[in-house]
């Protein structure tokens, strides 16, 4: 490396020696750039989404609504989108929905959502509450038929080794309490 | 994908749409002697509907100006672990500490790159960050030094503040008015588009005028021979409201929903379906069998995502009644319902 490429290279590892004819040469620094200091002149829309003023009690500005706007609770729903074939299992032994062949459960609700990529892979979603992350499994008797208590067992615990865990490794631990409590169930 | 053009823009707060035309042309088609115009224009078009839904960038297309939004985390509305999609303006710099800030919470969160359905070079990468709780978002937010509303899903807020189609209508003010005498389109609800040929004889038509000196276009609702000035996007609504066309397709098992190309959502409710997932809506084209009041043939923009609670709501502000169906899109993109 010539004796100026090597001093680019401490200026900053993207400059460039760019010569322009033989023996006019320019050196371009390149520099990460850095956002604007603010964006108070981006401007806002009315709920019709014509650009308003501060005045108008409730605006939106990009994707943020601002303003006085009533917060409406979003109620939340068992996800039967994320496959064609989604096991549900319950926080106990024998709480298992396979949907859509059986019904959405309505006397309890899923903790997790076990979906079916291929024959030999399933996909595991977390989709219970908050109060649930934070208390992870508590060993709770089985409920239901005998039937039902295997078919819980087999997704978790018989089946372990082709369903792939949850990617957060706290879930991950949750799921793996389930998976071992299954085993004794 | 590519977050080359983003990346353009978030290093100005604003720009002039001139400016930022300027910007797509030598992002996306350096060469230009090779690109038709009308591509281009269509192919800009389609980004800017794109990247005005996803909550990047605000474009003041009276005001000709593009101002970028703020990046900030926001929620979307989905089951389970709370997830944060990053929208606004965006720089390596910024990105690069967002995965450091997940990657010092590796336990409690992951951050994931969305698919954008479909094949879209101008549309940036979609970053979602998964994590326990939201107070961990909340943390990562404050370690990037970026906004981040947790409150509610933003696609459930928008389309809950939105106005509705009935909102629109108590504020037309109908009057006798004399047609200008400039170039005029009338709004066809069998094919879905404005034309330049129209049946005369019809009461009710939603035309468009270009004022000849300015180019603007000025959309007029006609109603027995009285008129009055409306948006394109909440007009077309109101006539195939009128009119009892119904357009909207959604696969309540997929969670998908159609909207024709040629009848885009009005600005509020697009972000707010956009931003169910985050991600741009993927393109197809109906079989050749009419649909509801989708034409054979029709290109449609499908929307991922889009629970039944959000896309009921977006209807009924649109007084649209939904077409339930099942979604099936083939290898050539034809969508068969």
């Amino acid at each position: 490396m010539s004796l100026i490429g090597r001093g680019l290279q401490r200026i900053h590892p993207n400059s460039q020696k760019v010569v322009f004819q033989r023996e006019l040469s320019k050196i371009i620094r390149l520099e990460e750039f850095g956002l604007p200091s603010s964006f108070d002149e981006t401007p806002q829309r009315d709920s019709r989404g014509s650009i308003c003023g501060n005045d108008v009690p409730v605006r939106v500005c990009g994707s943020v609504v601002c303003g006085e706007a009533e917060r409406i609770c979003y109620p939340s729903m068992i996800p039967t989108h994320i496959g064609d074939k989604i096991i549900f299992l319950g926080e106990k032994p024998g709480q298992v929905a396979d949907w859509p062949h059986e019904a959405l459960p309505s006397d309890w609700s899923p903790v997790w959502a076990v979906t079916c990529r291929s024959r030999k892979q399933w996909d595991v979603f977390f989709c219970g509450t908050s109060e649930q992350l934070k208390t992870g499994y508590s060993a709770d008797k089985p409920v239901g038929d005998r039937s039902s208590v295997k078919r819980w067992k087999e997704v978790l615990w018989v089946r372990r080794k082709i369903t792939v865990p949850p990617e957060i490794r706290d879930v991950r631990r949750i799921w793996d309490e389930y998976v071992r409590a299954a085993r004794n169930v | 994908m590519s977050d080359t053009l983003i990346y353009a823009m978030s290093t100005r707060g604003s720009m002039k749409l001139e400016q930022f035309n300027e910007l797509f042309r030598r992002v996306y088609f350096p060469s230009l002697e090779q690109v038709e115009e009308s591509v281009e224009v269509d192919v800009r078009r389609q980004i800017v509907r794109i990247l005005d839904s996803l909550g990047y960038c605000e474009f003041d297309f009276d005001g000709r100006m593009v101002y970028m939004c703020k990046p900030v985390l926001i929620l979307l509305p989905v089951f389970g672990l709370p997830k944060a999609a990053l929208v606004g303006a965006r720089s390596p710099a910024l990105i690069k500490k967002l995965k450091a800030a997940v990657k010092a919470r590796r336990n409690k969160a992951v951050l994931k790159y969305m698919q954008h359905s479909g094949v879209n070079a101008a549309i940036p990468a979609a970053l979602c960050i998964e994590a326990m709780d939201v107070e961990t978002i909340h943390e990562i937010a404050g370690d990037v030094r970026i906004a981040c509303e947790t409150s509610w899903p933003a696609a459930w807020a928008l389309t809950n503040i939105s106005s509705s189609l009935n909102d629109i209508r108590q504020s037309l003010s109908f009057e006798s008015r004399a047609e200008p005498n400039w170039k005029r389109r009338v709004f066809s609800k069998e094919r879905l588009v404005f034309s330049g040929y129209s049946k005369d004889s019809a009461p009710s038509f939603l035309a468009e005028y270009k004022d000849p000196v300015t180019q603007q276009l000025h959309h007029w609702l006609w109603k027995d021979g009285s008129a009055a000035p409306v948006g394109r996007d909440w007009g077309r609504y109101l006539f195939l409201a009128d009119e009892g066309v119904n357009i909207l397709l959604y696969d309540e098992k997929l969670q998908k929903l159609a909207v024709p190309v040629t009848v885009p959502l009005p600005c509020i409710l697009a972000r707010a379906v956009s931003l169910c997932t985050g991600t741009a809506p993927s393109l197809a084209v109906t079989c050749p069998k009419r649909i509801g009041g989708v034409p054979p043939g029709h290109s449609i923009q499908i929307y991922s995502g889009i629970a039944n609670v959000i896309v009921k709501l977006v209807a009924s502000k649109l007084c649209q009644k939904l077409i339930y169906t099942r979604f099936e899109i083939d290898r050539g993109g034809v969508l068969y319902a």
